[in-house]
């Protein structure tokens, strides 16, 4: 049974992501400030935490500094500060993840279930890299026999879908913009090309994305193209 | 230190005194140099060092030159070893009877002595007959036979050789007067001058002439100067600066014999030790010379001097103490310095006056003659010179008290107008000063013109220039006045276009400017800065409203998670009351409104108050729009809308933030999706329109849309007023603050219900 230390000054938060990650078959180990997250770290074995922001005491920013300086736990931050800049400030302390209050209980969980996949099984996976495997972050392809996993998970796509995300994932970092997807895709030019190819990305981004909105894996470049980061 | 321990008084009386010395000084050495046989030579003459080299010099040379030959003509003629020979023959006559007869030196001397000739002190002859023979004889008068004091004269018409014999001895008088005259001087009497000159006969004898003695040629060269000239030669050997030129063919023409054997030596004792013409010429040339160079001392003494004393008074004149900012003004110079003009004139009058009348007769009791004339003008030049003096340290008094300008007359008729004129209309003042300012040029004109058609009765010469120069000094200031003025208003027009457009702040330098411009950018630069303050408090409040919206919003985002985590784990709960599974859906619904208002307030505040960091870039609106179009072609599809684009092939690039551009399409697109009139058609358009790249969204409204275009992006305004879909109704707004942060526009039409959104962007080349 996998440990999950929540912490949040607001009891109320603390007890409706209790609630949820228990059902799910997560123990959960309960914190309201700072310090009292840290203490909790060093008598405990745990696997992922989720800390608040705005807390009294020690904040979250500090706590998560604080806990990688011995730890490399997946922290996923949880705030109701939701400008980019905040978000890019949790994520370069080392934080693994950002969610934004108020949030989707749905989505707080899955996130919650894929980090963990992720930080259990990135041991096993790395041996086994073959040669037509490719992999980003927890997104992987197998290309002899067309399986796309992200986090282990298995995910189901058209091969139309699977042919772009192969293109964007071996070419990943680069940005590619419609009418070159299309023409790598159907072999033929764009010309008077409609909304297939976004419809197409989309469709792959609710697949393997949490949450499509906010994606992890395929960008959108806004007037540029799409790109799979590059991790 | 020691300067100023003697009283100002006394220095002023000083420089006063000196000043009037120095002027006596140079009037005195212009005397001397005027009045000098030399004046007009310039300075050159100066260097000659020497009376050898001047031309009065060879001009008594020349003279000597033609006695010295009239005494080797009448030599031979008049002497007989060495004494006066009265028995020479002089002239033959033959009267009317037939009778000739020849008379002596002495028969001609007795016959004219008897009639009271006699030669004076310069051997010249001199009295004689009250009737003369020529007047009584008539007709009977002798005939010349020969003349030997005259050979050559020949007598070929008729009554040419008729005389009188008193007429004969008078000739004979004087060529005895000339030979004594050339004996006296050079031979008897000791002179400067020697000469030897010599002719060969045809027999071979030597002829000379000289008063030289047994001294050698060689000896008189060395006297000084010296002229040396043989028949042999073409040359003249000599020192001399100028040679006598007749000395040439008189010494030819001399020459009685048919040989080149003859020679002259002329030679001058440079040190003039004997009492003769040379001697007081040298002597006068001297006094002359030295006379001259104290002239000019004196007269650059006195100018320099003049100049300096002339400085003095200019810094001493008001000052009555040490302190040099208190000036004291003598009663005249509280008179306009018109008033002062126009007395310096009159005195400058009644000075010629006096000059025309009163002050020759003085001067012809006092002075003579030969001074009179210039005596009147320096008195003329002097007279003038203190009346200017005068008026010239007054105006210099009024500059140092700054009353020259406002004491005159000019500046209190202007103060009397002007302020006259500033109650006037300005078109009317306007005019009113052109008029002024032709008057005035009519006025300096007329005056020009009177004075220079008087000018010879005036008698002061130049005068006439004076309203000419005041004439181009006006127009100097009229252009210079003018020139400030366009110069102002151009820096005041310059300032107002530019608060203008945009920059509040600035200020416009008002230095050196008049008083009434000076007014006007005051006022100018005062509203600016109310301008600018108005528009720091402005954004300094849209922050602070953006700030507060961003910290409201978090305060309600932590109790709306609990709101909506327990509403969804009530909804878990598997309640079967299907009112309460009723009251829970409007809870779910509502907080997640609560949730979408709270993010799209942040959003709509910082945008509108331009609070967010843009991060623009190079993007392509087709691509843009196609992304959108495959976000949203399933969300429409739920509403049965058909999305309908019309996208050019190439590529249009605009310069913005594509994320921000995003928000934009996807707000529209969102709208759309909220209020189009469902199973109806959204039609979006991109195109490229006078370097312009144009996005259209389209589509018909479901309720009507009985509100204004404008209206719709004010904030929490939607189309139905009764606001029961979802929505907060920032979207639009939003949507056009963006665009319009990233240098777009955004413009809403509304026909009936077409509802239509245009943005456009400059497109990049």
């Amino acid at each position: 049974m996998q440990t999950i230390l929540v912490c949040d000054d607001d009891k109320q938060i603390v007890e409706a992501i209790d609630i949820y990650l228990t059902g799910e078959g997560f123990r959960v180990i309960k914190a309201y400030d700072g310090y009292e997250a840290l203490e909790l770290l060093e008598n405990n074995q745990v696997d992922l935490m989720v800390v608040d922001v705005m807390m009294p005491g020690l904040d979250g920013i500090r706590t998560t500094l604080k806990v990688r300086e011995t730890s490399s736990i997946p922290i996923i931050i949880l705030s109701a500060k939701s400008e980019d800049n905040d978000k890019i400030l949790g994520l370069n302390i080392g934080a693994d993840d950002y969610i934004s209050k108020p949030f989707n209980p749905l989505e707080l969980v899955a996130r919650v279930k894929s980090h963990l996949r992720r930080y259990t099984q990135l041991g096993n996976l790395t041996t086994q890299t073959a040669e037509n495997v490719y992999k980003c972050g927890g997104l992987q392809i197998n290309d002899d026999n067309k399986e796309v996993t992200v986090d282990g998970e298995l995910i189901r796509l058209t091969p139309i879908e699977y042919n772009i995300l192969l293109l964007l994932v071996k070419n990943a970092g680069k940005v590619f913009s419609i009418d070159e997807i299309y023409e790598q895709i159907w072999n033929e030019e764009a010309i008077g090309a409609d909304n297939t190819v976004a419809v197409h990305i989309r469709h792959i981004r609710e697949k393997i994305e949490i949450n499509p909105r906010e994606p992890r894996y395929l960008k959108v470049v806004w007037g540029v193209g799409y790109k799979i980061e590059k991790q | 230190m020691k300067r100023g321990l003697i009283p100002i008084a006394i220095r002023k009386q000083t420089v006063i005194l000196l000043h009037l010395l120095f002027l006596c000084l140079s009037f005195a050495g212009i005397t001397f140099i005027i009045f000098n046989p030399n004046y007009g030579r310039g300075l050159n003459w100066l260097q000659e060092e020497d009376y050898a080299d001047t031309h009065s010099f060879s001009r008594q040379l020349e003279e000597d030159v033609d006695n010295v030959f009239r005494y080797v003509r009448y030599k031979d003629l008049l002497e007989l070893d060495g004494e006066v020979n009265l028995d020479a023959e002089m002239f033959c006559v033959t009267y009317n009877s037939g009778n000739t007869k020849i008379y002596t030196l002495g028969e001609a001397v007795s016959y004219a002595r008897r009639l009271g000739y006699y030669l004076n002190d310069d051997f010249e002859v001199a009295g004689g007959p009250d009737i003369h023979e020529w007047d009584t004889q008539g007709p009977s008068t002798p005939f010349v036979e020969w003349k030997t004091y005259s050979p050559e004269e020949a007598y070929e018409g008729p009554g040419d050789g008729f005389t009188s014999v008193e007429e004969l001895s008078v000739q004979v008088m004087n060529v005895l007067g000339e030979y004594y005259q050339v004996r006296y001087n050079y031979i008897d009497q000791p002179s400067n001058l020697y000469f030897r000159v010599s002719y060969v006969d045809d027999m071979g004898n030597e002829l000379l002439y000289t008063n030289a003695g047994q001294r050698s040629n060689e000896e008189l060269r060395e006297l000084g100067r010296y002229l040396y000239m043989s028949g042999r030669s073409l040359f003249v050997d000599n020192n001399l600066r100028y040679i006598p030129e007749n000395v040439i063919s008189l010494l030819s023409n001399n020459n009685r014999y048919g040989n080149q054997d003859y020679y002259i030596l002329l030679a001058v004792d440079i040190r003039f030790p004997n009492p003769d013409p040379y001697a007081e010429a040298q002597a006068d040339y001297m006094r002359s010379r030295t006379e001259y160079i104290g002239g000019a001392v004196m007269f650059l003494l006195g100018a320099v001097g003049l100049l300096v004393t002339l400085a003095g008074m200019a810094l001493l004149t008001g000052h009555v103490d040490g302190d040099s900012t208190r000036i004291q003004r003598h009663y005249y110079d509280e008179l306009p310095v018109e008033c002062l003009f126009v007395i310096c004139l009159a005195a400058m009058w009644l000075a010629q006056l006096a000059l025309g009348s009163i002050i020759p007769r003085i001067i012809k009791l006092i002075i003579s003659p030969v001074y009179q004339d210039y005596a009147r003008k320096m008195i003329r030049y002097i007279l003038f010179y203190l009346i200017l003096l005068f008026a010239a340290l007054s105006v210099l008094r009024n500059y140092k008290a700054h009353t020259l300008w406002t004491g005159s007359l000019l500046y209190k008729g202007l103060h009397r107008i002007l302020p006259a004129l500033n109650g006037l209309p300005i078109p009317l003042r306007f005019t009113c000063s052109f008029i002024g300012y032709l008057l005035a040029d009519a006025g300096l004109l007329g005056g020009f013109y009177f004075l220079y058609t008087q000018r010879e009765s005036l008698g002061i010469p130049y005068l006439y220039l004076i309203p000419l120069l005041i004439l181009a000094a006006f127009q100097v200031w009229v252009y210079l006045l003018l020139y400030r003025s366009r110069a102002e208003s151009q820096k005041i027009a310059g300032g107002i276009l530019k608060m203008s457009a945009g920059d509040a702040g600035y200020k416009i330098d008002s230095e050196g400017f008049s008083e009434p411009a000076e007014r006007v950018s005051q006022a100018l630069n005062s509203l600016s800065d109310g301008l600018e303050a108005a528009l720091s408090e402005q954004v300094k409040s849209e922050r602070l409203k953006a700030d507060l919206i961003t910290n409201v919003s978090h305060d309600i985002k932590t109790p709306l998670t609990s709101i909506i985590n327990y509403v969804d784990l009530l909804k878990r709960e598997k309640i079967s009351d299907p009112k309460i599974q009723g009251y829970l859906d409007v809870l779910d619904q509502k907080s997640q409104r609560l949730k979408t208002l709270t993010e799209d307030l942040v959003e709509a505040s910082k945008a509108s108050s331009g609070n967010i960091k843009l991060d623009i870039s190079e993007i392509d609106l087709v691509e843009l729009v196609q992304q959108a179009g495959g976000e949203f072609e399933e969300r429409f599809a739920i509403r049965h809308l058909n999305l309908v684009s019309t996208l050019p092939d190439k590529d249009i690039l605009i310069m913005a933030d594509g994320r921000r551009m995003w928000r934009v399409l996807e707000n529209l697109y969102n709208n759309a999706f909220k209020y189009a009139m469902e199973n109806s058609r959204i039609y979006v358009e991109v195109e490229e329109r006078n370097s312009f790249a144009y996005f259209t969204i389209k589509n018909v409204s479901a309720s009507p849309l009985n509100i204004n275009a404008d209206e719709l992006t004010e904030r929490f305004v939607r189309g139905d007023v009764a606001r029961t879909t979802e929505g907060s109704g920032l979207g639009l707004s939003i949507a056009k603050s963006l665009t319009q942060l990233q240098g777009g526009s955004f413009e809403i039409y509304i026909d009936g219900d077409l509802f239509k959104v245009q943005v456009g962007f400059p497109v990049r080349n």
